[in-house]
């Protein structure tokens, strides 16, 4: 879980496959027909020329020629901004506090999520349904801008168990990492097989 | 209420794809392609030499295409370049479901992988019909669970207890919609074990 804008990724690449699509699209009709492709070259040519025009209008020394000139370079950059920006939004506020207790007096006291995690493990030794477990913690936007840490415990569910028994667990689980931190938090737990739970077999009755 | 509200808010996020790695590639070969645009951009603008072509040149190369390609080689290029685009217009409006679903919890979202509930219901209808693990398979769909059996040659298979088995394997799982169970016994059996 972090911060990624879903919404925000979907609309680029909808946009971007809407952009390959209509170009895709018009070289295969250009392939294809031959007045398709007369009309490619009568536009593009009047696109050059149009270009050509509008340079002289905002004429400038040489070697530059025009500021228009400049405006190419300048598209580039804004193009390789957002999508640097499209970059550097995927992901973000994960956090290793499982929580914060602020306190002007006394000073704010965090609890690392290792510490939940060491919890956890613990409370999960013996148990015959889960062989693994993690936990993380990230930024949840609250109301009111506050920010509040979420934790997301992920069980690996040995191969075969209910996932309602280990379901069950989560919730005791829950309410125990809910006593020790004081508060109630918001909590995700999935509950994965994968390659642990491969790895460790079914467990055996009888 | 906030809690249901925001619960069902991160089960969505957990059970559905971001399309973060599909956006991060589409990120980098878009900054790519303007960064090589802008280098030979500024390039042409200070009068160097081009790394491959020139802006200029590769405007009238594009208004040429038509006449110095190939209409065979053109309709190849079109049609990859439309499949690509539709390859993420796709990506952009569906779903992405991920193999996980929901299961109702009072306490936490819980979300619980596909694979889980396969290897738990294969596990009850083994152990009803007293079969060995590789006889029995389970798939999970969108709304159904599809249980295949292959019954030990020679001893007859109880499909009631079976179907009864499995359906309350997944009725204990008490998810957010439930399966429908879909059970099919292959004509072939394995050799006993």
């Amino acid at each position: 879980m972090n911060h990624t804008n879903r919404a925000l990724n979907r609309f680029f690449l909808a946009a971007t496959g809407l952009v390959l699509l209509a170009a895709g699209t018009l070289t295969a009709g250009a392939g294809m027909d031959a007045g398709v492709r007369d009309r490619w070259s009568s536009v593009s040519t009047n696109l050059l020329g149009g270009w050509r025009n509008l340079r002289g209008t905002a004429p400038l020394q040489e070697p530059l020629g025009s500021w228009w000139a400049l405006a190419v370079p300048a598209v580039m950059l804004l193009g390789g901004a957002a999508s640097i920006m499209w970059l550097t939004r995927q992901g973000g506020g994960r956090t290793s506090e499982a929580t914060r207790q602020r306190d002007p007096e006394l000073g704010d006291t965090a609890v690392d999520i290792s510490y939940l995690e060491s919890a956890v493990e613990a409370a999960l030794e013996g148990n015959r349904a889960v062989v693994g477990s993690s936990v993380s913690a990230w930024r949840g936007r609250g109301r009111r801008r506050t920010t509040t840490q979420r934790l997301r415990i992920t069980l690996q569910a040995r191969r075969g168990a209910s996932p309602r028994e280990v379901a069950d667990l989560a919730e005791a689980l829950v309410t125990g990492i809910e006593a020790l931190l004081g508060h109630r938090t918001t909590v995700l737990v999935r509950i994965a097989g994968g390659t642990r739970t491969r790895l460790a077999g079914a467990h055996r009755t009888s | 209420m906030g809690m249901a509200r925001t619960h069902s808010r991160i089960v969505r996020r957990e059970t559905h794809s971001s399309r973060a790695g599909l956006s991060a590639a589409t990120a980098v070969l878009l900054l790519a392609v303007f960064l090589w645009l802008g280098t030979e951009s500024v390039l042409a603008l200070l009068g160097q030499d081009a790394l491959v072509a020139s802006p200029g040149r590769l405007a009238d190369a594009a208004a040429t295409v038509p006449q110095t390609t190939q209409p065979g080689e053109l309709t190849a290029a079109g049609v990859a370049a439309a499949v690509l685009g539709l390859t993420l217009l796709v990506a952009a409006f569906k779903g992405g479901r991920k193999g996980r679903r929901a299961m109702q919890a009072e306490r936490a979202a819980v979300v619980v992988d596909d694979q889980v509930i396969a290897a738990a219901v294969s596990r009850q209808v083994q152990l009803t019909a007293k079969l060995a693990p590789e006889q029995v398979a389970t798939t999970i769909s969108r709304a159904r669970a599809q249980i295949a059996i292959r019954p030990t040659s020679g001893a007859p298979l109880d499909r009631e207890a079976v179907t009864r088995a499995a359906a309350e394997e997944i009725d204990s799982c008490r998810l957010g919609r439930n399966l429908n169970t879909d059970i099919r016994i292959a004509t072939e059996g394995a050799l006993g074990r």
